[in-house]
């Protein structure tokens, strides 16, 4: 009856969840091109994304139009916009990557131990949460930059990340406050199991799902911060085909008429974050097993 | 039908002559009347004259008062203002200056009448206008450290500037610790005008926000962020050739659009007579469209990537810094990627600063030279460099484009773009490889650039970014600061510079341009080097 045992199983049934929502098929899809995308780029993209072709074929690739050998049409360097957006995703997944595994790092130790230990462990936690919480989170990001005085995508992800825990951090700590009582937890304490080993390897596995959930969504909400941050100048540094930095270098050149600078890596980020929107609402309401009964 | 061609073709010549006759004729005689509306991006910070650092504040400055002498519109030589005449004592260190008479004060400010009434400026309110730049800590007052006592005067050792004499009502003498020949371009600086004691003293640091001076124009109203309203002078003391009394506009408004987009459409339909600084996205349009209506020359001010000189990989390295100037093709891009705005610039003065030298050796755009320097530097296979860039559209745009001609030659840049405050910082402590800058005359002469940017005591903070030092090019510098002959110190500038330029401290890339849209209906209104922001409006009249 093997089969039996795995239909019953948590991440079994939130599959049969996911597949029924129509949206969530959708996000997953969307988000799995883009990650494709992304991989496979240098395949894909008709051009070298940094490459300059104003320099050898002049005027006429300077901010032309979509054409047939451009199809999204070239900058004012004669780059291919393409061929930057294709690039363009491997930026944005890698920050939107490394900054929730740095959220992760910080955010679900400080939540654990917060929601285990209770008493003035918990006050304190909850108090630097509230802080990071109450403070606007691009503000912070962009003071966290300037005390490295060096912006480079290693800065950008830190940083987002050094914002962006505390989230992960109240999630997580809510579920251990709610699971650390149940008896499973009261027999491993009884077994006089060490702390470290019931928190992170009975309760944690336990407080997993909202936590994916959690995770996911902020995968858009980065990848929104990243373009913002390129944007006003202080993310990724050119040439990197950042969606957000080609958004601000050519955003001057669509009262000119030259839309399709800006707009196609606006549509980029449109398309990535919606994906990681809908995956995230999907995943949330397939491992919610408390909304669904 | 060949005939009848050749007909109408007369008399087609024929009329139009006549009417580009009448038009001569009509635009001699100035029109009195009208209000002219010139677009400002902000709100100015400063009207007080003493403060005034910026050039929107100095814009609203120009209009109110008046400095001793002026600059002329080339930038080639200093005029008389509200001093008629000068002269310097043959050691250079006594400087008289006779001042013009029946020159009086605003009698009414923002719709009220004035402490001073009206009165006649003389020489004691000059003495009390320069006291008061020490008194309130102008950011300016500097500029003229070497008038005698300036030192015991900011420490409250003395109770007065003695280096500044009042000879009688209408002649006043500065006395200098050492012959300074820029002395006179400096005093064409916007902080030093001649403002009333009665006033400057009921309104303290609210001066600011109720200017008095002598000015063509009275300020009416100051809606802040919205607009400025001036209304002309009655009494201002200048007159045209034909001794009709200025200005003839009956006032200004500066209005005060942030959005360029805004300001443009604006300007297009009419509302707005001067656009300063048309804006990059438009350029093209506007040089196809509305080219009749631009005006623009160069201004005075460069664009450069300077070198750490005093760290690797640049220290000692002549060839090394020779390989990037020769790598730059700055005709391209300031073709292709900044819509000509710029000019090619093969040193550091700019033209229309005394001592421009045209024939000056710079680095032409050579890519192969470039890469035999660069090998016999010692990096055959290539180098990579930072280079930090202050944080603006335009001057990412210029970095990338350099990036991309320094690429193709194995040269890596790695850019990094910084918020203005830390780039200055790090630029200031010399914790650069390589950094973008620009300057821009505070004053007509080739020391503001030279000693200010290259000379070795100036190193850091005080302007000498690139931390070059040559002791012969210190030397020259410092005795063309004192040479009272013109001749001679123009030909020891532009050795100096000469000399800099061989040893390649910058990567020598523009000098500025200034430039503004003015309707076709403002007649007389010219653009001067010193920038738009100088533009005199007192002759300007409206021909509608």
């Amino acid at each position: 009856m093997a089969k039996k045992s795995r239909s019953s199983g948590l991440w079994y049934e939130a599959w049969l969840r996911f597949k029924r929502n129509k949206l969530a098929l959708l996000g997953l899809f969307m988000a799995a091109s883009v990650i494709l995308i992304a991989i496979f780029a240098s395949l894909i993209a008709p051009y070298d994304p940094v490459e300059q072709l104003i320099w050898t074929e002049g005027r006429e690739v300077r901010l032309a139009p979509p054409s047939v050998k451009h199809w999204m049409g070239t900058d004012i360097y004669g780059r291919d916009i393409l061929s930057r957006i294709i690039f363009g995703a491997r930026i944005s997944l890698q920050i939107g990557i490394f900054a929730t595994i740095v959220s992760l790092l910080i955010g679900v130790p400080l939540g654990a131990i917060a929601g285990y230990m209770g008493g003035w462990v918990d006050d304190l936690i909850s108090w630097l949460i509230n802080v990071v919480f109450a403070f606007p989170f691009l503000l912070f990001v962009l003071a966290v930059i300037a005390v490295f005085q060096s912006p480079s995508l290693r800065v950008v992800y830190i940083a987002i990340g050094l914002v962006n825990w505390v989230g992960i951090a109240r999630v997580v700590r809510a579920q251990f406050i709610s699971l650390r009582d149940r008896e499973f937890v009261e027999a491993a304490k009884a077994l006089g199991l060490p702390r470290g080993k019931i928190i992170f390897k009975h309760i944690l596995p336990n407080a997993l799902a909202p936590v994916i959930v959690q995770a996911t969504l902020g995968m858009g909400s980065i990848i929104m911060t990243e373009a913002g941050l390129a944007f006003l100048g202080f993310g990724a540094q050119p040439p990197t085909p950042s969606w957000g930095l080609m958004i601000s270098e050519g955003q001057k050149y669509l009262s000119m008429g030259k839309w399709w600078w800006a707009i196609f890596p606006g549509l980029a980020i449109m398309y990535t974050v919606l994906a990681f929107n809908f995956l995230g609402d999907g995943l949330r309401d397939a491992l919610d097993v408390r909304l669904k009964r | 039908m060949k005939r009848r061609l050749v007909w109408f073709v007369m008399v087609v010549i024929l009329l139009s002559l006549v009417f580009v006759g009448q038009n001569a004729a009509v635009a001699q005689e100035p029109k009195y009347g009208g209000v002219l509306r010139w677009r400002a991006v902000n709100d100015p910070p400063k009207l007080d004259p003493a403060m005034a650092t910026d050039t929107s504040s100095s814009r609203n400055v120009y209009l109110m008062f008046d400095m001793l002498v002026d600059n002329d519109p080339d930038g080639k030589s200093i005029v008389p203002r509200l001093a008629e005449s000068w002269e310097a004592s043959p050691d250079g260190k006594t400087w008289t200056f006779h001042l013009r008479k029946g020159v009086k004060f605003h009698k009414e400010s923002l719709g009220k009448p004035t402490e001073n009434g009206g009165r006649e400026v003389t020489a004691h309110d000059w003495k009390y206008s320069f006291e008061r730049l020490v008194k309130v800590n102008s950011p300016r007052a500097y500029f003229i450290d070497m008038v005698k006592g300036y030192q015991d005067f900011v420490d409250g050792k003395a109770d007065e500037w003695v280096g500044i004499k009042v000879v009688d009502d209408y002649t006043l003498q500065f006395e200098l610790d050492y012959p300074f020949s820029p002395f006179l371009s400096v005093l064409a600086y916007n902080s030093f005008v001649v403002v009333p004691k009665e006033d400057a003293e009921k309104w303290g640091k609210e001066f600011n926000f109720h200017p008095v001076g002598t000015g063509a124009f009275i300020l009416e109203r100051w809606d802040h962020d919205q607009r400025l309203v001036y209304r002309k002078n009655p009494d201002y003391w200048k007159k045209d050739e034909a001794g009709r009394q200025l200005p003839y506009l009956d006032g200004i408004e500066i209005v005060i659009i942030p959005d360029n987009t805004i300001a443009y459409e604006e300007f297009k339909k009419g509302n707005i007579d001067v656009l300063p600084a048309p804006p990059d996205e438009y350029y093209e349009e506007i040089k196809a469209q509305y080219s009749h209506l631009l005006q623009e020359r160069p201004e005075l001010g460069t664009y450069y990537y300077g070198f750490n000189n005093s760290k690797p990989p640049f220290k000692d390295n002549l060839k090394l810094r020779q390989a990037f100037n020769y790598a730059v093709d700055r005709e391209a891009i300031n073709e292709l990627v900044i819509h000509g705005r710029y000019y090619p610039a093969k040193g550091i003065l700019p033209p229309g600063i005394p001592g421009y030298n045209p024939n000056l050796r710079g680095y032409e755009y050579n890519p192969e030279k470039a890469k035999q320097l660069l090998a016999e530097a010692g990096f055959p296979d290539g180098i990579t460099v930072d280079l930090n860039v202050n944080n603006d559209p335009r001057h990412t745009l210029i970095s990338e484009a350099i990036q991309a001609q320094l690429k193709n030659l194995g040269i890596n840049i790695n850019i990094k773009v910084l918020d203005w405050g830390v780039h200055l910082d790090l630029c200031e402590r010399g914790e650069t490889q390589m950094f973008r800058m620009g300057w821009v005359a505070d004053y007509a002469d080739p020391d503001n650039f030279l000693y200010v940017l290259l000379h070795s005591e100036n190193h850091g903070s005080k302007g000498n970014y690139s931390f070059y030092s040559n002791p012969k090019v210190d030397e020259m510098l410092a005795a063309a600061r004192v040479e009272t002959d013109w001749d001679k110190r123009m030909k020891l500038y532009q050795e100096a510079e000469q000399m800099i330029v061989d040893d390649a401290p910058w990567l020598f890339l523009f000098h500025y341009t200034t430039s503004l849209l003015a309707q076709d209906w403002l007649k007389n209104m010219h653009l001067p080097a010193f920038g738009d922001y100088t533009t005199p409006l007192e002759v300007v009249w409206i021909e509608k």
